[in-house]
């Protein structure tokens, strides 16, 4: 107790000689006091003052609760969902290239984010990490707003969080190590100007082999200090042509990479839109606020404004008070800024890869706009919510939409592990296990991969093969549980009838070898001959048709809505019909129960397009309101509004 | 006095009742039936500079006690308590250097909880007078259809005679849509001083690489499936169009050629020339390897087929005489035609000339994708073949590769668990007779069972690469000598595609 208060009465000495440091115009002079201030903060502002402290931690409540009940890191993995093995060779893999080891690090800590408690204090406390560093950091250059700007970091971490595929955790683990190895740099402080050099360049080359890039920080705030607090420029020479020469050499004699790579590797500057501000903002804050703190205090622009403009003269703007100001309303901006629509997006990749449809549906609903992946992922839910006929025009659709189940589209690097999931439920399995290995190929051995691979090889009965799968996946972490479930089953101690839903894929599989490759129709139509009661397939099917505007085959399929036992047409196949009516003479509906709502919104709807004489662009927005959601709005505009 | 009496009696008691087990090995022998390790390297031949064989024990037990042994020298003997035996690089290099020819004895002990050792196996394995090539090269990659990203192939060098393994050439890339693929690297007569690759990369095309005399050279020529001439002259490669062809049943993969022709390439004039008698329009040819004299070249040919009778394309073994000199080609002789039903590729003449490895396969000239592929051996001097019985199994056996003094064949097998492929070794006698063939040894044993990349196109070579990985990278992106050959053909047409070239075809007609 006695040492602390000791410790603040030193800070409010050394309070008090800043504000002379500040006000006295002589360099020379102010170059000493600057020593001097720099050696009293040595001996006691390592420890934060008690309010100091209070302010932080509330900071850190505030910004842990924001990731674990804003952002969500589940959602991060589901988005990115990230590979991770223990073995000795996926480790000795990253060291391919510099900042290998930092890739590694960033993997393995990705795999918490599947946890949103765990995950959120994993990013809670880098950033925290990296806070205290910089912390540190600008303590050792300069008393003013050092514990409010070294907060800075965290809110432009926080500003990044809304984009569910940025690099957070890379970012985080190679910004914490350069602020790591300036804040070391800057503690070892030897006053022998060779001992400086040599500690200086081991430290640089243990991080440019650890953080690639990221040295760029390291080498900012190291030369800053040189040239501004130990005014050497021979120094500062030397750190600068050791950044440059490093790399370069580390290029010609020891990695095999891109010269750009050996310079920027692992600073995500790039393709990131609005993330590249925040990138930038997150590396360059901290040498840009040394430089000009020291430019404002050694011409002492402050004391000049304050004296000559009275600034800060009323109460309520007193500086102390300001950085309060300040942080309320930049917490205020950061809720504003928030991105919701991409959460939104984020949550229907989380559910529906946890198979959660209802809370797909959920998040859907509140989306503005759908990417590519949102459909696979909606139409997929509306099926298991047996509704896909019913509401899939609800959503957004157009007539170009693929369901990518073929691959003469193309293979959806986004998609290509979701579309698996579709070919394999329908009971394509051979076309499943081609998407899934296209995934691993581009997304790496994630355990949604490894687990879909071990499945398909059951199905396949090729329990070698989904045996490797499984030992592969046994490296992963936290999938010990499914890990042990099936392999029971590839064993023999089980069979595949104890496990329901690969006994309901195993009826469905394809028993005909297809040799070639085919569209959407002609595998939906695959399905059916192995099983006409694959109703998923069935259903995709007539999706299909109605995407494509094929009503004629619509008509030609719906005997098997009764063979499949529905109850009655659903709404858009109705809707459907009753255009196909209209349109096509011979007809006949009657055996099909279609629900008089159904044909009253139907004549309204035929009334009030006729109404319009003609003009698309009118109609188009004068129906969207009332028939948006209708297989009639579709048809006529060719997409939902 | 008395307490050293004491100590004494203590260290003789000690060493009495290490020596007890012997009455319980009696009493739970195990028998050769159940003998279990991983990898299976009982009843095999090995080289005498082939790294410690690591293997696992697959029962559990307490302990384990493991004694390597041959003729002459000292043992080797390992206590452990993991079933994970790790025998020492040194001891066991000495031991098999000495027994060159003899026996080797691995005897298994195992600890049971209820006491007492038992003998869980003993495996009796062969070394062989001959030693294998010191240095494997093979290419890694996952398990793929279409798409390649960038690094996650790689072309590899490991010395067998250890467990060393270092990265040839991998290509790995850190920005968006970055992709490198790299295949078909080939040595001239098993020397790393001349060598060849082909490269495909989202940003630089479809080059090929070549070393001559330690200077590397980006050639601008896409070329698969190479062969060197044994002057250095010449370089055959193959021109395919591949397309992937995939099955709702049963294997998933499959591939089909719709062009395949052989062009030359001559390093020292820069030239592509297409002799036409490899390159007959209605025909199909593929898999270029010269006779190790250079008087002949074999390749496989086959009659052109649509996609749709994609199981109809059956090619024959076809030799054509040449004149290193002149360059010039005969018309080839069909050299061996298999019975209907089988299709030949990949043809590998032993280095004296005597034998010839191909695959043979239901059909098609892509072995790798199909099951039923089978190694054959073909006595050169009167054209008799039989099947590698020893050396298969019922998965995929190919891209086999010849040791430098033919007594050694190391071949992709995907025996180990029917998907990936792993390097075998297997020794062929002067009668052409193949022992039963190891998985390359690795440093854990459990390698395999973890490892989620499939081993391509081992290639075995006597020494090193000697040119470094920042070399080649620097000669695909920044070359310093780039060469453009000429051509004596007609330029080559949009449907030219280099082999490995996979691309999706049109359905099948219903």
């Amino acid at each position: 107790m006695g040492n602390l208060k000791k410790s603040n009465l030193n800070i409010n000495n050394a309070g008090r000689r800043r504000d002379k440091v500040g006000s006295t115009s002589r360099h020379g002079k102010a170059t000493n006091r600057l020593l001097q201030f720099e050696q009293s903060l040595d001996n006691t502002l390592l420890l934060p003052r008690p309010w100091t402290s209070a302010f932080w931690g509330c900071c850190f409540i505030i910004y842990f609760l924001f990731i674990l009940f804003i952002v969500n890191p589940a959602l991060r993995y589901s988005t990115i969902n990230p590979e991770f093995l223990t073995t000795y060779w996926f480790f000795s893999d990253f060291l391919n290239l510099p900042g290998g080891i930092l890739e590694y690090l960033a993997a393995f800590l990705n795999q918490f984010l599947q946890f949103q408690w765990i995950g959120a204090f994993v990013i809670t406390f880098l950033t925290f990490a990296v806070c205290a560093c910089a912390l540190f950091i600008l303590r050792k250059f300069t008393g003013n707003w050092h514990s409010f700007a070294a907060l800075i970091p965290a809110y432009f971490l926080a500003v990044a969080q809304d984009s569910y595929s940025y690099p957070l955790m890379i970012t985080l683990v190679t910004l914490l190590s350069a602020l790591a190895f300036s804040a070391l740099y800057l503690s070892i402080n030897f006053e022998n100007m060779i001992l400086r050099i040599i500690t200086f360049l081991i430290l640089l080359l243990i991080l440019y082999f650890i953080a690639a890039g990221n040295i760029f920080l390291f080498v900012a705030i190291c030369g800053l200090y040189e040239l501004l607090i130990k005014r050497n420029y021979m120094v500062f020479t030397v750190f600068l042509c050791a950044s440059i020469i490093i790399p370069l050499m580390a290029k010609e004699y020891y990695y095999a990479m891109h010269i750009h790579d050996a310079y920027t590797g692992l600073i995500p500057f790039y393709h990131f839109e609005r993330y590249e501000y925040i990138s930038l903002g997150l590396y360059l804050f901290i040498p840009v606020f040394l430089l000009v703190s020291y430019l404002l205090r050694r011409y002492s622009i402050i004391s000049t404004l304050r004296r000559k403009y009275h600034l800060f003269s009323r109460s309520f703007i007193k500086p102390p008070l300001l950085k309060y100001y300040i942080f309320s309303a930049l917490v205020i901006l950061l809720f504003f800024m928030f991105d919701f629509q991409h959460k939104r997006l984020a949550e229907v990749t989380h559910y529906a890869r946890t198979e959660q449809w209802d809370n797909v549906l959920d998040s859907a609903d509140a989306l503005d706009s759908f990417d590519p992946a949102t459909y696979t992922d909606v139409i997929h839910a509306l099926y298991h919510r047996d509704t896909l006929l019913f509401t899939a025009f609800k959503y957004p659709l157009y007539n170009k939409y693929q369901l990518w189940l073929g691959f003469r589209e193309g293979i959806p690097i986004d998609r290509a592990l979701k579309i698996s999931g579709l070919l394999f439920e329908m009971g394509q399995i051979n076309k499943a296990e081609r998407m899934a290995s296209e995934a691993m190929e581009l997304n790496g051995y994630t355990a949604d991969i490894l687990k879909k691979l071990v499945l398909i090889n059951i199905l396949k009965h090729e329990f070698n093969t989904a045996r490797q799968f499984m030992n592969i996946l046994s490296k992963t972490l936290f999938n010990d549980a499914w890990t042990s479930e099936y392999s029971t089953l590839i064993s023999n101690n089980k069979s595949i009838n104890d496990f329901p839903e690969l006994e309901r894929i195993h009826a469905l599989r394809i028993k005909t070898d297809y040799v070639g490759n085919y569209e959407n129709e002609a595998i939906l139509d695959q399905c059916l001959d192995a099983n006409s009661g694959n109703k998923m397939a069935f259903e995709y099917l007539i999706l299909h048709y109605l995407i494509k505007r094929d009503l004629g085959s619509i008509y030609n399929h719906l005997f098997m809505f009764d063979t499949l036992e529905y109850d009655g047409l659903p709404a858009h196949v109705a809707e459907a019909m009753l255009l196909l009516q209209k349109m096509r003479d011979g007809v006949s509906l009657e055996q099909y129960n279609i629900s008089k709502t159904t044909e009253s919104r139907f004549t309204e709807f035929h009334n009030k397009f006729m109404s319009y004489r003609g003009d698309l662009e009118k109609a188009a927005a004068g129906l969207a309101s009332k028939f948006g959601d209708t297989y009639f709005y579709f048809y006529m505009f060719g997409s939902t509004p | 006095m008395m307490n050293y009496l004491y100590y004494i009696l203590l260290v003789v008691t000690s060493f009495t009742f290490m020596c007890i087990p012997s009455s319980a090995e009696t009493r739970n022998t195990i028998t050769a039936d159940e003998q279990r390790i991983y990898p299976d390297y009982s009843g095999i031949t090995i080289p005498p500079n082939i790294a410690p064989l690591n293997f696992l024990i697959l029962d559990s037990a307490d302990a384990y006690s493991v004694d390597i042994s041959s003729q002459d020298g000292a043992g080797i003997h390992i206590r452990s308590r993991s079933p994970r035996i790790q025998i020492p690089e040194d001891e066991w290099s000495e031991l098999l250097a000495r027994n060159k020819g003899n026996s080797l004895l691995i005897d298994i002990k195992s600890l049971s909880t209820s006491g007492g050792w038992s003998n869980y196996c003993t495996l009796t394995n062969r070394i062989a007078q001959d030693k294998i090539d010191d240095y494997l090269f093979y290419r890694l990659l996952n398990w793929q259809f279409s798409k390649y990203s960038s690094g996650t192939m790689g072309i590899y060098q490991r010395n067998v005679s250890s467990f060393d393994e270092d990265t040839v050439l991998r290509v790995r890339e850190r920005k968006d849509a970055a992709a490198t693929c790299l295949n078909c690297h080939t040595f001239l007569n098993k020397n790393t001083d001349t060598m060849a690759l082909h490269i495909r990369n989202s940003s630089v095309g479809k080059p090929m690489l070549m070393v001559r005399d330690g200077a590397v050279y980006h050639v601008d020529q896409p070329a698969g499936l190479l062969s060197w001439h044994p002057s250095g002259e010449y370089l055959a490669y193959s021109v395919n169009f591949f397309a992937i062809i995939m099955h709702s049943v049963g294997y998933t993969l499959d591939v089909f050629d719709f062009k395949g022709d052989l062009k030359i390439y001559q390093p020292d004039q820069n030239i592509t020339t297409a002799p036409p008698q490899l390159n007959k329009p209605d025909l199909l040819e593929t898999w270029p390897e010269w006779s190790p004299d250079g008087r002949y070249i074999y390749f496989c040919r086959a009659t052109k087929t649509p996609v749709e009778e994609y199981d109809q394309a059956e090619y024959n073994l076809m030799r054509a005489a040449f004149d290193p000199v002149t360059g010039a080609f005969k018309e080839p002789e069909i050299f061996f035609a298999p019975l209907t039903g089988f299709s030949i590729a990949q043809p590998k003449v032993s280095p004296d000339g005597k034998f010839m490895v191909f695959c043979m396969i239901p059909y098609g000239s892509w072995p790798v994708t199909q099951p039923k592929s089978e190694l054959y051996l073909m006595n050169m001097t009167n054209r008799e073949y039989k099947p590698l019985d020893t050396a298969n199994s019922p998965h995929c056996e190919s891209y086999h590769s010849w040791s430098s003094n033919g007594k050694w064949l190391v071949f992709s097998s995907k025996r180990l668990d029917g998907l990936l492929s792993r390097p075998f070794i297997t020794h062929i006698d002067a009668a052409g007779k193949a022992s039963k063939p190891f998985v390359i040894p690795q440093e854990n044993p459990e390698f395999y069972k973890y490892f989620p990349k499939t081993y391509n196109v081992p290639e075995l070579a006597a020494e090193p690469i000697k040119v470094t990985q920042q070399r080649l990278f620097k000669a695909v992106f920044n070359p310093e000598r780039i060469l453009k050959p000429r051509s004596d053909s007609e330029p080559p047409s949009k449907s030219d595609q280099p082999a490995g070239e996979y691309r999706d075809v049109l359905p099948h007609p219903q």
